[in-house]
């Protein structure tokens, strides 16, 4: 199997399709990273499609001295950044800033029992901050090494750590008050 | 700090020494996870969803649309330079392929052409991609054969937008069949998102000659009949000023003097076609190696081969087109074109729902199975390779419908070479 580099040697040298092996590797990674911070599949997937395609555009200023995953997952990291910024001060007026995107388009099917720790998960998930909601996804979703996660996020390692254990113990606090009923707490629901 | 300490310390506050230890004591931080979230939460994290299987054709498509755009809007200054310099670099090495793209569709062309001479109606209407043969097609041939072995395409002929298949009716008139058949290949190129400088020759040839709902014999047959100084190439490559369009596009930012020379030389000579029904008789005339199977999908047989020569005092054959057939909906092509300079560029554009690599010998080859979605799909399934034999460069195309993807990849595995 050729090596990120090499395949990138071939796009250099006009192989276009060779960009498709890149794209079957890492979409994955991207896509998931994408979906769990925006949690809605339309956006993700429009997100992990301007991030490759912008990859694809600026693949001349990879220098390699990073891995390529780790290139492009800055690269969706920094894209995700600001598609939620435009999205929260565009949702600011409507109060639905702490409202996962998808639950706006659940089913009634959706609120029966069995479903509803589930919902209340995800809402506090979302309720978390963006560092916190990323810090949780590259480990526990992706299962990334701490090393790597402070890689990605320009941090050091043992703020990483830290960053990750709050993560879940704010996660845990969310949930606790959620046994209260988080749903009440939240307006327009 | 020990373990103790941080555990105790870890709730309410948050220091060096306790950051300190956090970073090498793995057994705190299992203790941490343990305490703050259960297993419902850690499997709501672990959870992904999968993307759409159309998510990478989408990614590929728009990276072709960009490259499309910029092909169009040359000077555009925010494209990055890199996309523009490989644009170039992507130019030139597809360059050889133009001509193969020419002498592919004149090679349909000849099929035809030659197949009017035989009035064969069956053999006729097998280049139809999956249309078996009908009354109405056979009729209409009946008309139509004795008529032209060379056909003018009219200059004047429409050059719309129409786009969509004319049926072989008595009453419509054949330059409107023709306009359809410029179109569809004018739809691959110019007016298609991606590039048409990264669909390789043959891959267009097969565009314009293969599609199953626009079989050349039903084209060919609706050709108005003329009996003066054109070639069969015209019926398919339309008028002069479309194709130098074509060209003019593909080329247009390396293109040589001597380069354009050659093209006038070349799209102004005769097309000088043979068609033979044995591949060795053939591979006799052909200084430009034969393919031969060694193993052939069952029910198919070697219906004719076509070699195409530079001009009409050549002995050089510039490309050669097998054709296979079981039925009339099965069939497998297998286009051949010298390739001069060596590329080992291998680019199938397309939207596809198989896609393989795998070897031929020592060539790298690339199978695919395009998407029944796709309307613009060449055939059901395609294979590219480079390859050399006996000092020749050439480029391969394997298009096919009615075999699987794999029985492809045997054929084309089991293919030796006819000096």
């Amino acid at each position: 199997m050729q090596t990120d580099n090499e395949i990138i040697q071939r796009i250099s040298q006009g192989d276009v399709e060779a960009y498709r092996e890149l794209i079957q590797r890492y979409q994955r990674m991207i896509f998931v990273y994408i979906y769990k911070m925006v949690n809605n599949l339309t956006d993700a997937e429009d997100l992990t499609q301007e991030v490759f395609v912008k990859a694809y555009e600026k693949l001349s200023t990879y220098r390699g001295e990073s891995q390529f995953s780790t290139w492009l997952h800055t690269m969706a990291r920094n894209r995700t950044i600001d598609f939620l910024r435009r999205r929260k001060f565009h949702e600011s007026d409507d109060q639905l800033a702490y409202i996962p995107s998808e639950r706006r388009d659940a089913s009634p099917d959706d609120y029966v029992m069995g479903k509803e720790r589930r919902r209340e998960i995800e809402e506090a998930f979302a309720r978390l901050s963006d560092p916190y909601r990323e810090v949780l996804v590259l480990r526990c979703t992706h299962e990334f090494p701490f090393e790597k996660i402070a890689s990605l996020l320009g941090i050091a390692e043992s703020t990483a750590r830290v960053r990750y254990l709050r993560a879940r113990q704010e996660l845990a606090k969310y949930l606790n008050r959620s046994e209260g009923g988080l749903v009440h707490e939240l307006p327009g629901i | 700090m020990n373990c103790r300490e941080f555990r105790d310390k870890w709730m309410n506050e948050e220091n060096e020494e306790m950051i300190l230890h956090i970073e090498t004591c793995e057994e705190c931080m299992a203790w941490v996870e343990e305490n703050t979230l259960g297993r419902e939460e850690v499997q709501f994290l672990k959870a992904v969803p999968l993307p759409s299987i159309q998510l990478e054709d989408r990614i590929m498509r728009a990276i072709y649309d960009s490259l499309g755009s910029e092909s169009t809007t040359a000077a555009k200054d925010d494209f990055p330079a890199y996309a523009r310099k490989n644009q170039r670099r992507l130019l030139h090495r597809l360059r050889p392929y133009l001509g193969a793209f020419a002498a592919s569709v004149v090679l349909a062309a000849g099929i035809a052409g030659v197949r009017w001479v035989d009035n064969s109606p069956g053999e006729l209407a097998t280049n139809s991609a999956d249309q078996p043969p009908s009354p109405e097609i056979d009729r209409q041939q009946e008309e139509v054969s004795n008529n032209a072995v060379v056909t003018k395409a009219n200059p004047d002929t429409d050059q719309g937008t129409e786009t969509t298949p004319v049926s072989p009716e008595p009453g419509n008139e054949t330059e409107h069949a023709l306009t359809y058949a410029l179109d569809r290949k004018s739809t691959v190129t110019a007016r298609e998102n991606r590039p048409p400088k990264n669909k390789p020759a043959a891959e267009d040839a097969n565009s314009a000659v293969s599609q199953p709902d626009q079989p050349v014999a039903q084209k060919a047959q609706q050709m108005p009949p003329a009996e003066d100084e054109l070639t069969a190439a015209n019926i398919l490559l339309g008028p002069p000023e479309q194709v130098n369009a074509f060209a003019n596009e593909t080329d247009m930012t390396e293109e040589t003097a001597e380069d354009t020379k050659d093209k006038a030389k070349e799209e102004d000579a005769s097309v000088t076609v043979t068609t033979f029904t044995d591949l060795t008789v053939a591979a006799q005339t052909s200084d430009l190696p034969v393919p031969t199977p060694s193993a052939i999908p069952d029910g198919f047989t070697l219906q004719s081969i076509t070699l195409q020569f530079h001009h009409e005092e050549s002995n050089h054959v510039k490309s050669h087109v097998s054709l296979y057939q079981s039925g009339a909906d099965r069939w497998i092509r297998v286009e051949v074109a010298f390739q001069q300079p060596v590329n080992e560029l291998l680019s199938v554009p397309g939207l596809f729902v198989d896609k393989r690599f795998f070897s031929i010998g020592n060539d790298q080859a690339i199978a695919v199975t395009y998407d029944p979605t796709w309307n613009e799909a060449p055939a059901e399934h395609a294979i590219h390779f480079t390859t050399t034999q006996q000092g020749v460069p050439m480029y391969t195309v394997i298009t096919a419908r009615g075999i699987s993807l794999n029985d492809l990849m045997l054929f084309a595995q089991s293919l030796n070479w006819l000096p």
